[in-house]
């Protein structure tokens, strides 16, 4: 008895051993941060080298009511969402159920759709940059040769369209990605049932629309989580494309934050920030994946 | 009839997915292209430029490497993420491995810092991430990268490669435990060769993470010879903006040795993030 | 076999980064060759002890940080070339960035403790660089031998004045800008018209050039260049009153140029003035559209492709615009005084070094300083077309173009005070503003100032 004892005891030493490297590295670079972002965001830092005094939740008071940019990189935020959301829900599962059908193309349209997604964002931002540049950009210059005047327009200049080109390029680079996704969850799907269905009867559409669309369920939920995430952390695109927009209104949270931090050193200001964003993103991704769609998280057994 | 109809139907329908498929193609690759054909054109023609590289010339590439520090960029990159990855890898494989297979409280608990890990943007750790590693001296170094990095791919990590060792039986480590291996030997000559698919998925799903992440590494190191890629090109475009042939040689310069990789390990590296992605 | 290969490759540079990445902060050290990088100015130490630099062989690498390299690459290979030339035992690693990241890379790098020896001073930060104590005080440097060094720059030590704190000063006046106006010389010759100097004379030939279709002005917005430019006209609004005590004013605890989150635009007289004339200018409705989008490519595409004929920018960006398009005759002149219609009578904004108080070389940082201000640079400059003019004495200015012997017939003392303030906070909230002003955005002068005092009230949110 006692040999087992100290033998389970052993077995928990060990246990804890091999957890502590994960443990340590993630209290000190993750969980301390992340509780003094939220100390900070109570203080008085601005300017300075360290915080200097309790300042309450002025900040967030400023923020929501006297705030104009912070309340359009919300809006911002929100409005990219939707579009992104909603584009990669559709585009991408159109794509995925096109090639699910070929089988020797496949692997080469799967392999140029992916790859916008390996390139780095300041890559790509610069990329689409200087296509959308006005007299001298691809686009115009295509306006050019095919007569399109239009297309000669100063796009990143528009303050109603520029957001929409952010989310254009964001698209670009991510529809790839999500198809893929997309992709692998269709393949899974065992083969004898849509047999099954053929042999009842139903033709191609009918397979598609009841068979093989609620069977992704699984990968939109996790498309859906992804892409939310992703807005949120839009920095890169919005630094090098725009740069805050004309006047302010390609603004967006990231962005806004490290705007406050290195114009103006307003760290607790920029701290706050932080915390309404984390806030949302969480609260966002919750209601995403418990309320529409019912994932119930499988607990240890 | 009917018969006629019906093979029309379908090949308007296949010359419709032929057409989607080519023009997604064109929309894919088109810009990647462009900035192809930009790096070889030359500065009075970049005005014109639509498809084809206007009067051809290499001075841009030329001067690219000549006036930035493009080459030093690789390595740097190599050294964080390469770092960064054999850090997650074994660190999460060994919390991964008692959270699998040894039962002590905490599981609920870790299962809620994974949650937070994943949903938690790096930007909201950003700035007392900054003062920390000033505090500790660490800025400048690569470990001002490297730890932040493993530190949030590591729940993660933990948690795909704590699925996967579960899915091994238990029977191979009860029969080595009764030969007189300890735990560790166990983990070290039993679990992880039997993973490797899974830790080649951690492997791809980290690397892509963090190879191509411009916040923190435009931060955290300022020092130029010591910057990562993104951080790099960040700053050469702020320096070179006016110049766009020879931007485009850096940019191009920049992408492609992922873009090798990538094509390299096509396979490995969309299972890898599939697996990422469907686990999470 | 292509995994082991893979993970051959990352367990070697691991090992080779634990390697490089420990002592990595001790690398600064080694020499690097800096054709290859772009050139950070960093602040130039000064210290007494010239004669223990010299009798030291041993090599030395000091940092020196700016945002300028873009802007004259030229320049700033041949000066550091021929600085290494003369102290061979000395090289240079250049740290340089682009001027949106130079605040933030010295801002971090200040924080962390590894700022360069030799900082180039960003105006906006000069709050920040003295309260965080890394500045040298460089008097004794400047005065020792009889003030030697101080006496090599026109106006003597009191060219320093901008960067002087109690009896102290911390940073050294390197060169002066100003703003300019391009014009397309085969525009005005058609047109027969002359560059004008002041504003009605801007209105009256840009009526003539309207109605020969060319859009009379360019200027970007979105970069803070419509900015630096009208607030720097500001100064002109200091011509007459230079010594009147309105500089101070302009600077004093509740001035325009101070940080001060009293201050308050609609209640300032200076900056009313200045409105009403900017006014007039916007409603003559002589610029470019969309002001408050175009960046500075934008606007000079516009001059190059011969649509706008004047192109009114900074001279820090000369030597980059007359090498894009050299198919057009450009020809610089002073730019447009706001000021009871007079032409202008001053203008300047300097950079400048200052010295880091912890560098491990102060001597040979010193030394970089003292290179970088002596009349051989300046004469450098000017030969591979570098900033405008550099303030040391005894520089050749015959082979000076037309832009920079018209500013040296300005007699005000341009270097003395840092007249522009162009990078101070009040300059850069009101620069999206101004922008939209002279885009036509406001319909009278009142709602300009309400719409600044706005951009006020916003940015103090954060303090």
């Amino acid at each position: 008895m006692k040999k087992n004892f100290f033998k389970q005891l052993k077995e928990q030493k060990n246990a804890y051993l091999f957890i502590l490297p994960a443990l340590i590295l993630f209290f000190v670079f993750f969980l301390y941060p992340l509780f003094s972002t939220f100390r900070y965001s109570f203080l008085d830092w601005a300017r300075s080298v360290s915080p200097e005094g309790f300042k309450g939740i002025q900040n967030y008071i400023n923020l929501f009511t006297k705030d104009t940019i912070f309340r359009v990189s919300l809006a911002n935020n929100f409005k990219l969402v939707f579009v992104i959301v909603l584009s990669q829900i559709t585009i991408p599962v159109f794509l995925a159920l096109l090639l699910d059908a070929k089988l020797k193309a496949r692997a080469f349209f799967r392999l140029i759709f992916f790859m916008p997604a390996i390139i780095s964002t300041v890559i790509v931002a610069a990329i689409w940059k200087y296509i959308f540049y006005p007299n001298t950009g691809l686009i115009s210059n295509f306006g050019r040769i095919l007569h399109l005047d239009f297309l000669n327009y100063v796009w990143l200049a528009d303050e109603r369209i520029a957001i929409y080109i952010i989310a254009l390029v964001m698209i670009w680079q991510l529809t790839g990605y999500n198809m893929v996704i997309y992709l692998a969850n269709l393949q899974s799907i065992p083969e004898e049932i849509t047999e099954a269905a053929i042999v009842d009867g139903a033709n191609n559409w009918q397979v598609i629309r009841k068979i093989k669309i609620p069977l992704l369920r699984p990968s939109i939920n996790i498309v859906t989580t992804i892409m939310t995430i992703a807005v949120f952390k839009l920095y890169e695109l919005i630094v090098f494309i725009t740069n805050g927009g004309p006047s302010h209104t390609t603004n967006v949270l990231t962005f806004y934050l490290i705007k406050r931090v290195t114009t103006g050193f307003h760290y607790s200001y920029a701290c706050a920030i932080a915390v309404i964003l984390t806030l949302i993103v969480v609260v966002l991704t919750i209601i995403i994946n418990q309320v529409i769609f019912n994932k119930k998280y499988e607990m240890d057994y | 009839m009917k018969k006629e109809i019906k093979k029309d139907m379908k090949i308007t329908g296949r010359i419709f997915k032929w057409l989607v498929l080519v023009i997604s193609t064109i929309f894919f690759i088109y810009p990647v292209i462009y900035t192809l054909s930009m790096s070889f054109t030359s500065k009075r023609a970049q005005y014109f430029l639509v498809l084809w590289p206007l009067e051809p010339t290499i001075t841009n590439y030329i001067e690219a490497i000549k006036r930035s520090n493009i080459l030093s960029l690789y390595k740097n990159s190599i050294i964080v993420t390469g770092a960064t990855v054999i850090l997650v890898l074994i660190v999460s494989s060994m919390a991964a491995y008692a959270f699998a297979r040894k039962k002590f409280f905490g599981s609920n608990f870790f299962f809620y810092l994974i949650f937070l890990a994943l949903i938690i943007p790096p930007i909201s750790v950003f700035i007392p991430l900054l003062v920390q590693l000033k505090n500790y001296h660490l800025i400048n170094t690569y470990w001002a990268l490297i730890f932040p990095y493993t530190t949030i791919s590591v729940p993660f990590a933990t948690f795909i490669l704590r699925n996967f060792f579960k899915t091994i039986p238990v029977e191979i480590e009860e029969a080595a435990k009764i030969d007189g291996c300890n735990d560790f030997q166990i983990f070290y000559r039993i679990t992880l060769p039997l993973s490797k698919s899974a830790l080649g998925a951690v492997t791809i799903f980290t690397a892509l993470a963090w190879w191509n992440e411009y916040l923190f590494a435009s931060v955290f190191i300022t020092n130029n010879k010591m910057q990562t890629i993104p951080a790099g090109i960040g700053r050469i475009i702020g320096t070179y903006w006016m110049d766009y042939t020879l931007l485009s040689a850096a940019l191009i310069i920049a992408l492609i040795p992922m873009l090798i990789v990538y094509l390299v390990f096509q396979r490995t590296f969309i299972k890898g993030v599939v697996a990422g992605a469907i686990k999470g | 076999m292509k995994k082991t290969i893979l993970w051959i490759i990352t367990v070697v540079f691991v090992i080779s980064m634990i390697f490089t990445g420990i002592g990595c902060k001790q690398e600064e050290t080694t020499t690097e060759e800096t054709a290859e990088e772009v050139e950070e100015v960093a602040e130039e130490t000064t210290e007494e002890e010239t004669e223990v630099a010299e009798e030291e062989k041993e090599p030395v690498t000091i940092s020196v940080g700016t945002w300028l390299y873009a802007h004259y690459p030229d320049f700033w290979d041949a000066v550091i070339e021929s600085f290494e030339a003369k102290y061979p035992y000395i090289t240079v690693e250049l740290r340089a960035s682009s001027a949106e990241t130079y605040v933030q890379t010295l801002t971090g790098e200040v924080q962390a403790g590894t700022a360069p020896d030799v900082i180039g001073i960003y105006a906006i930060m000069w709050d920040y660089l003295k309260d965080s104590e890394v500045l040298m005080d460089l008097t004794p440097a400047l005065t020792e031998n009889n003030n030697e060094w101080a006496d090599s720059f026109v106006g003597g030590i009191d060219a320093h004045t901008r960067w002087k704190v109690d009896d102290g000063y911390y940073g050294i006046v390197i060169d002066s800008w100003g703003i300019v106006t391009l014009y397309n010389k085969d525009i005005f010759t058609e047109l027969n018209l002359e560059v004008p100097k002041t504003i009605d004379e801007a209105i009256e030939v840009s009526a003539v050039l309207k109605e020969n279709d060319y859009i009379p002005v360019a200027l970007s917005g979105t970069a803070g260049e419509s900015t630096s430019w009208c607030w720097a006209l500001i100064s002109g609004l200091v011509n007459i009153a230079f010594n009147d005590g309105l500089l101070e004013d302009l600077r004093g605890p509740n001035g325009a140029y101070s940080a001060s989150k009293d201050y308050k635009f609609s209640e300032d007289p200076i900056v009313i003035k200045w409105a009403e004339e900017l006014f007039k200018l916007a409603q003559a409705d002589i610029f470019n559209e969309g002001i408050v989008a175009s960046d500075n490519q934008a606007a000079q595409s516009l001059f190059y492709a011969g649509k706008a004929a004047m192109l009114w920018d900074g001279s820090w960006h000369i030597a980059n615009l007359l090498a894009a398009a050299p198919e057009i005759p450009v020809g610089i002149a002073l730019p447009i005084s706001f000021y009871d219609n007079e032409p202008i009578k001053a203008q300047g904004a300097m950079t400048s070094f200052g010295v880091n108080n912890v560098s491990e070389h102060p001597e040979e940082a010193l030394l970089f300083a003292k290179y970088f201000s002596s009349a051989e640079a300046g004469n450098l400059s000017i030969e591979k077309g570098g900033p405008v003019l550099l303030t040391a004495k005894g520089v050749d200015t015959s082979i000076a173009d037309e832009y920079n012997r018209a500013y040296l017939e300005l007699d005000a003392p341009t270097f003395a005070a840092d007249l522009y303030g162009d990078a101070c906070v009040a300059s850069t909230l009101s620069s999206l503003a101004v922008a939209g002003l002279l885009d036509g955005k406001f319909a009278s002068v009142d709602e300009f100032l309400a719409e600044l005092d706005e951009a006020q009230e916003q940015y103090y949110l954060g303090e």
